[in-house]
């Protein structure tokens, strides 16, 4: 049986900026039909990796392809891409069908086609409704679906969204996501960097997590976790105080680590629960009070913050 | 409260768009006007004029001698006594603009009693367009003859006429012009930096991807201002030509290609700042600096021929100031279109100049992100 061809290749790319690299040796592929997400903190390489396969930045090594071409050199690599930006990159005095129309001839498509192009968006995005509204007036999470709409309008290969859901209500989000996996399943390659685990974990059926500029690790969310996590589950200790130094000592000696000022423990679980009682009674005799205990099965956040040290996504 | 002044002052010192429209420009537009009209109340207004000795007689070669010899004016090229024009070509010098006024001895000098009525014995052909230099070249003509024939000066001898036929206001003419490449600058500033929120909030990344790139972008937005320009050019102009009787459309071909050419330079002067400049602060602080002082030293505020030379000669290398020509040539001069093909390369080299340079700054800081 043949490999699947992908329709983002990314393998060994490094990039310099003057004074620090970026991006090193970096790999990652999206398959057709995939939703891959990208995580990482602020500075990690993401808006760089993005420039890179929009062909706004070319490598210092390596190589990008955009189903089987390269978007440096390529116009036509290039036009495979839609990009939705992080900002609501759209006209605000304009309606979305106008905004619709603006991008679909700046991208060279004219007459019945755009029509049908955009029509074919608007259905995407879920925007019928919306269609002679402007902008301006328009929901924060029916902006977000223009601006995902703006970028299907020349039917490309590979979507790639940077950080789609900052700052929409959970409703936005649930029906943002709805978007992306229609999409995906309608057969197109989805990339999103986001801050939002709970989204990558919902919508995306591979991660990736980038880190000073190097991709740690990727793979399927359940699998990634399963291989990190095991059977073991996720202990968190909220106490009243911030840890005094010697309850610090205690936690870093059981492998615990610091979520939130000293005040928020994250630790794994591989023993009973009836070690929890002892493990905090042994917290009041060093002095600190806890005020909340959880056992939860380990997520993708708990995967993120073993990996990097952070518990959330800048 | 002391906090909060404390904060803004930090601010101010740190925002050095801020600091320029603060302290830079107001210190400088003062020096321009202080340049100007300290010019024109003391003996520092320099006129140049052209003059005609018509009657060929020995008194007018001696009014001609007396005036080389005054230090309050200057001769345009051509102009000069040696020169030898006649009535009518100095009259065109004046028309064309070469010369503020022409003295021009048209009859004999008499001495007689005081306030004896008689012909007039000089006409000075003012520019109608340049009030003072009348008054100026008239009382130089006076001195020249006091010099010339001792005891003939009584002011029916000199005779002020316009150079001009017709009822034209060559002031509202003028300030048509000028009034209108000034809003032309301010506007298309004000509608260039829409390109800095293409830029913040992705728009450029976007297009970035398309056939056409930044350079649509920026060809697209080129376009706009220079058709906004265009019709804004218009507005004034039919109000001028409805209140004031500004006939801009006699010669409607070379009004056209003036308006046309400085709607491309506004259009073009306010995308290269808008290319460079970071925030959309940062462009309308130094777009603002510019046009203002590129106003004040070109003629839009006050006329170039009331300036001290050195920022006559200044104005005269600005768009300002070619608009404000070409216009004052087209609307009050009707100097042929062939005359006006300098300005209008001018103009139309600095609007390719500052288009081109907005390309190429856009795509390398494009590039660059």
């Amino acid at each position: 049986m043949a490999t699947p061809f992908p329709v983002l290749d990314v393998s060994g790319v490094s990039y310099r900026y003057a004074d620090r690299l970026a991006l090193n040796d970096v790999d990652l592929r999206v398959m057709r039909g995939e939703v891959f997400a990208l995580l990482g903190p602020n500075g990690a390489g993401k808006s760089t990796l993005i420039r890179t396969l929009c062909g706004r930045l070319k490598p210092s090594a390596g190589k990008v392809e955009i189903d089987g071409d390269n978007p440096a050199i390529s116009r036509l690599a290039r036009a495979k891409v839609g990009l939705v930006p992080q900002d609501i990159a759209l006209y605000p005095y304009l309606t979305v069908a106008e905004n619709l129309s603006v991008f679909g001839r700046l991208a060279g498509i004219r007459g019945a086609k755009l029509v049908e192009r955009i029509r074919d968006a608007v259905v995407a995005a879920g925007l019928e409704e919306r269609m002679d509204q402007r902008i301006e007036i328009l929901s924060g999470g029916y902006k977000r679906r223009a601006n995902i709409a703006s970028a299907l309008l020349h039917a490309p290969k590979l979507l790639v969204l940077d950080e789609p859901t900052v700052g929409v209500d959970l409703e936005a989000r649930n029906s943002i996501n709805a978007v992306l996996r229609s999409l995906a399943e309608a057969g197109m390659s989805v990339l999103i960097t986001t801050h939002d685990l709970d989204q990558a974990a919902s919508v995306a059926s591979k991660v990736g997590i980038i880190f000073h500029g190097e991709i740690i690790k990727t793979g399927a969310p359940e699998a990634l976790v399963a291989e990190r996590f095991g059977n073991d589950r996720e202990l968190i200790l909220v106490l009243n105080e911030p840890a005094p130094p010697e309850v610090v000592a205690f936690f870093y000696q059981h492998n615990f680590k610091s979520l939130e000022e000293g005040r928020r423990w994250r630790g794994r679980l591989s023993v009973s629960d009836k070690d929890v009682g002892a493990l905090t009674d042994q917290l009041a005799a060093a002095g600190a009070v806890v005020r909340e205990t959880r056992i939860r099965q380990p997520g993708l956040d708990s995967l993120y913050a073993d990996l990097t040290g952070e518990s959330e996504v800048a | 409260m002391l906090v909060i002044a404390y904060a803004s002052l930090i601010g101010l010192l740190r925002d050095r768009g801020a600091l320029v429209m603060a302290f830079v420009l107001p210190a400088l537009i003062f020096v321009i006007f202080a340049a100007v009209f300290s010019g024109t109340q003391g003996d520092g207004l320099e006129i140049e004029v052209v003059f005609s000795n018509a009657t060929q007689s020995d008194q007018g070669a001696a009014i001609g001698l007396a005036l080389v010899a005054d230090a309050e004016i200057r001769f345009a090229p051509g102009g000069h006594p040696d020169d030898r024009l006649a009535r009518e070509a100095a009259r065109n010098l004046v028309l064309s603009g070469k010369a503020d006024a022409a003295i021009v001895v048209v009859g004999p000098v008499l001495v007689l009693p005081p306030r004896q009525a008689t012909d007039p014995s000089v006409e000075v052909l003012a520019d109608d367009a340049k009030p003072i230099a009348g008054a100026l070249a008239s009382a130089a003509a006076q001195r020249a003859l006091g010099i010339a024939v001792p005891g003939s000066v009584s002011p029916p001898a000199v005779q002020i006429m316009a150079a001009a036929e017709g009822e034209r206001d060559p002031a509202v003419a003028y300030y048509a012009g000028a009034i209108t490449i000034m809003f032309l600058f301010f506007a298309s500033l004000q509608g260039a930096v829409g390109m800095i929120e293409d830029r913040t909030s992705g728009i450029i990344d976007r297009l970035m991807l398309t056939r056409g790139g930044a350079g649509a972008l920026v060809a697209g937005k080129y376009l706009f201002l220079t058709g906004q320009g265009v019709v804004q050019a218009l507005v004034v102009f039919v109000v001028a030509w409805l209140g004031y009787e500004v006939m801009f459309w006699s010669a409607i071909g070379a009004f056209a290609v003036t308006t046309l050419l400085a709607a491309t330079c506004a259009a073009g002067l306010a995308m290269a700042v808008v290319s460079v400049s970071g925030s959309r602060a940062q462009a309308l602080a130094t777009g603002n600096a510019i046009v203002l002082v590129m106003s004040a030293v070109g003629g839009s505020m006050v006329p170039r021929y009331m300036m001290p030379q050195w920022l006559q000669d200044l104005g005269a290398v600005t768009p300002t100031g070619w608009v404000i020509d070409a216009y004052q040539a087209v609307l009050f001069r009707d100097v042929p279109a062939m005359q006006l093909e300098q300005t209008w390369l001018w103009l139309a080299g600095f609007s390719i100049a500052t288009l081109a340079f907005s390309w190429i700054a856009t795509r390398v800081k494009e590039r660059a992100v």
